[in-house]
């Protein structure tokens, strides 16, 4: 009878317990995975979509939510700025490139972002397929967005899905980008003209139909989307006539600006002084985001004290396990110690069968970890939106051996006492 | 192949156990008897290497267990001893095979099934140990002890728990095996029935 078939019969005859310690171990093994990946995705995210992007102007207000609504297109922007504010600072010395943008609206979900080509450039992201927007109206798709070339949408006014639609003004998509893997793939891209035409803030043209344009003000106070679709519909049923040409009095807006600078020193300088001297924000993203960073690295810190608990009480609930049968296994054990098994064919027995029970947590514990964030990353939107997928790291390695450790020590204890048992003690036992 | 050098077993209240000089030739079947209490699992236990005496020797074919290191006497037993204990000690989770198996230093399946067919336990084979009958198990318990066609069987109390007819079965099955293999069998028993089929008796006060 060899050694694993003894020590899997053994696992097999306590098979509840067994099951109870791997399942615990998986648990433990599954959450640090997930915070991993989850951990990667986000600083990958940030990353790759912030590359490059030195000062980001725009209206004042929280800076961090500045960034992410404007870089990152996942929070509602501060507010508008004035266009002919903006193209000051565009024009300045010490800026090499600059890209206005300007939100407002949403195609079922996937922002609809007025700018320039140069903001495609700035992602080196070529079209795929057709062309980019060459007229008011025409727009080119991210690769995540499903729009295909020639389809005719509108917007939905405000940034998530569930706007009102602004029904009278149609886009045609002209234009695939390639999958970019950044914010790129879940945008919708057109001139700034489009949209500022759409919410009556055009500089030249003139309104096609003041019946659906909206004021910028309400823009303005849109945070609250649930606030905003009762104040729309309020406006709609009793104020729709004195908002008739509201749009008209519009001065050109844009949302945001992305500037790059020609030094770093600009980096510092120029939001010093558009923060100090004019009514405009200046934020710098890298900065930003090193402190959200930071903040969500308390996050991930309680996530992995998190995944350090469950792991302890994986190791325990092993401890438990083999401490707690050796009892009843104490006579067993002194059978094979008897008629010949050494002190350390008993210890490598015990501690083989903590070793099986954490083997199988970790391939049960890895499965569910990555067949959890494929799920994830199906299931939940911003995740599948954003292109998350796995990656292997050599954190994995280190949360292997932190679990592999952990059941060791856990199994060590009943080896030791199991390894020394005073055999006729055992055999004398008469229960 | 036994040599008994004066030993005593002393536990804090009292002498369970003194002997003066002991031999034990091939071959020679021993009997421990006495009553219960009176030290013969004791003294099996020190013969067997699993526990020292509090004075006196151990040889084994001329080998004095207080110059072997536990390990070696582990060796010595998996080698030279097989064992009935007392309350069987079949491993409840493991079928008959397995329990068998256990006690062959090398794995000889042959010698299994020659076993489970000489000892009445055809189509056992397979069965859980915990769902034996008393006297299956006891006949398992016979086997493993022959299993790895040991030098010399302890058995302890082999047939206190059986009527005479059992008794009489127990006993031609182990006898039978034993002639088989050569083996000695050293058995303690407080039952004088079983007398009769010993070389030597060792009263045991
Ligand atoms: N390892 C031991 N340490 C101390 N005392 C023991 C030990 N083993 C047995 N005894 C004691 O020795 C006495 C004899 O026990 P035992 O050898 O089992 O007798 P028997 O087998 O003849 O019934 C008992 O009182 C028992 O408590
Ligand atoms: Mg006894």
């Amino acid at each position: 009878m060899t050694d694993i078939a003894l020590i899997f019969s053994s696992l097999k005859s306590r098979w509840l317990n067994s099951l109870l310690s791997v399942f615990l171990t998986a648990f433990g093994v599954m959450l640090a995975l997930l915070i991993i990946q989850f951990g990667h995705h986000i600083q990958n995210r940030i990353t790759t979509d912030g590359k490059n992007i030195d000062i980001v102007v725009g209206a004042k207000g929280s800076p961090l939510q500045l960034i992410l609504s404007s870089v990152y297109h996942i929070d509602i922007p501060t507010g508008n700025i004035a266009y002919d504010q903006a193209q000051k600072w565009m024009k300045h010395p010490h800026v090499k490139t600059a890209m206005p943008l300007a939100l407002g609206d949403n195609w079922e979900g996937y922002r609809i972002v007025g700018t320039t080509p140069d903001y495609l450039k700035h992602y080196q992201a070529t079209i795929l397929e057709g062309r980019v927007w060459n007229k008011d109206y025409e727009a080119i798709a991210g690769s995540s967005v499903g729009l295909q070339i020639g389809e005719e949408f509108s917007g939905a006014h405000g940034l998530i899905e569930g706007g009102h639609k602004h029904d009278s003004q149609h886009y045609t998509i002209t234009g695939i980008i390639e999958p970019t893997g950044t914010v790129l793939d879940r945008l919708i891209l057109t001139s700034m003209n489009s949209v500022l035409d759409i919410h009556g803030l055009a500089p030249a043209s003139p309104l096609k139909n003041a019946n659906e344009a909206h004021s910028q003000e309400d823009h303005n106070h849109d945070h609250d989307h649930h606030e905003h679709d009762e104040h729309e519909h309020h406006e709609h049923e009793h104020h729709e006539h004195e908002h008739h040409d509201h749009g008209h009095m519009g001065k050109p807006e844009i949302t945001a600006l992305l500037l790059t600078t020609k030094s770093p020193i600009a980096n510092i300088n120029l939001p010093r002084s558009i923060n100090k001297d004019t009514n405009l924000q200046a934020a710098n993203p890298a900065l930003e985001m090193a402190r959200l960073t930071s903040m969500m690295g308390l996050g991930s810190q309680s996530f992995a004290a998190l995944s350090t608990l469950l792991i302890i009480i994986a190791s325990l609930s092993i401890f438990a396990g083999l401490a707690g049968s050796l009892e009843n296994r104490m006579s067993d054990l002194a059978v094979l110690r008897a008629i010949g098994y050494s002190k350390q064919r008993v210890f490598k027995i015990i501690a083989l069968e903590g070793f099986f029970i954490v083997l199988a947590g970790i391939v049960i514990g890895f499965i569910m970890g990555l067949a959890g964030f494929i799920l994830a990353s199906h299931v939940i939107a911003p995740l599948a939106a954003s292109g998350a997928q796995i990656i292997f790291t050599a954190d994995y390695v280190w949360v292997i051996l932190a679990v592999i450790l952990a059941g060791f020590i856990a199994a060590f204890i009943p080896a030791w006492r199991a390894s020394h048992i005073d055999v006729a003690r055992q055999l004398a036992r008469k229960v | 192949m036994f040599e008994l050098d004066n030993i005593t077993f002393k536990n804090k209240q009292r002498t369970i156990l003194s002997l003066d000089n002991k031999r034990v030739a091939k071959g020679e079947n021993i009997l421990l008897l006495g009553p219960s209490g009176c030290g013969k699992t004791s003294l099996m236990n020190i013969m067997a290497g699993l526990m020292s005496p509090t004075s006196g020797d151990v040889c084994f074919e001329d080998t004095s267990y207080a110059f072997l290191s536990n390990s070696d006497i582990d060796k010595l037993r998996a080698k030279n001893f097989g064992f009935i204990f007392q309350t069987m000690h079949l491993l409840g989770h493991l079928n008959v095979t397995q329990n068998i198996a256990l006690a062959q230093t090398a794995p000889n399946p042959q010698r299994i099934q020659t076993l489970i067919s000489e000892l009445g336990l055809t189509g056992k084979d397979k069965q859980k140990a915990q769902d034996l009958s008393v006297g299956e198990a006891q006949r398992v318990a016979i086997a493993r002890a022959v299993a790895n066609n040991p030098a010399v069987i302890f058995a302890d109390e082999p047939t206190s728990a059986l009527d005479d007819a059992n008794t009489q079965k127990v006993m031609d099955l182990l006898f039978d095996q034993a002639a088989k293999t050569g083996a000695t069998i050293i058995a303690a028993t407080h039952d004088n029935r079983i007398k009769k089929y010993f070389d030597t008796v060792w009263e045991i006060a």
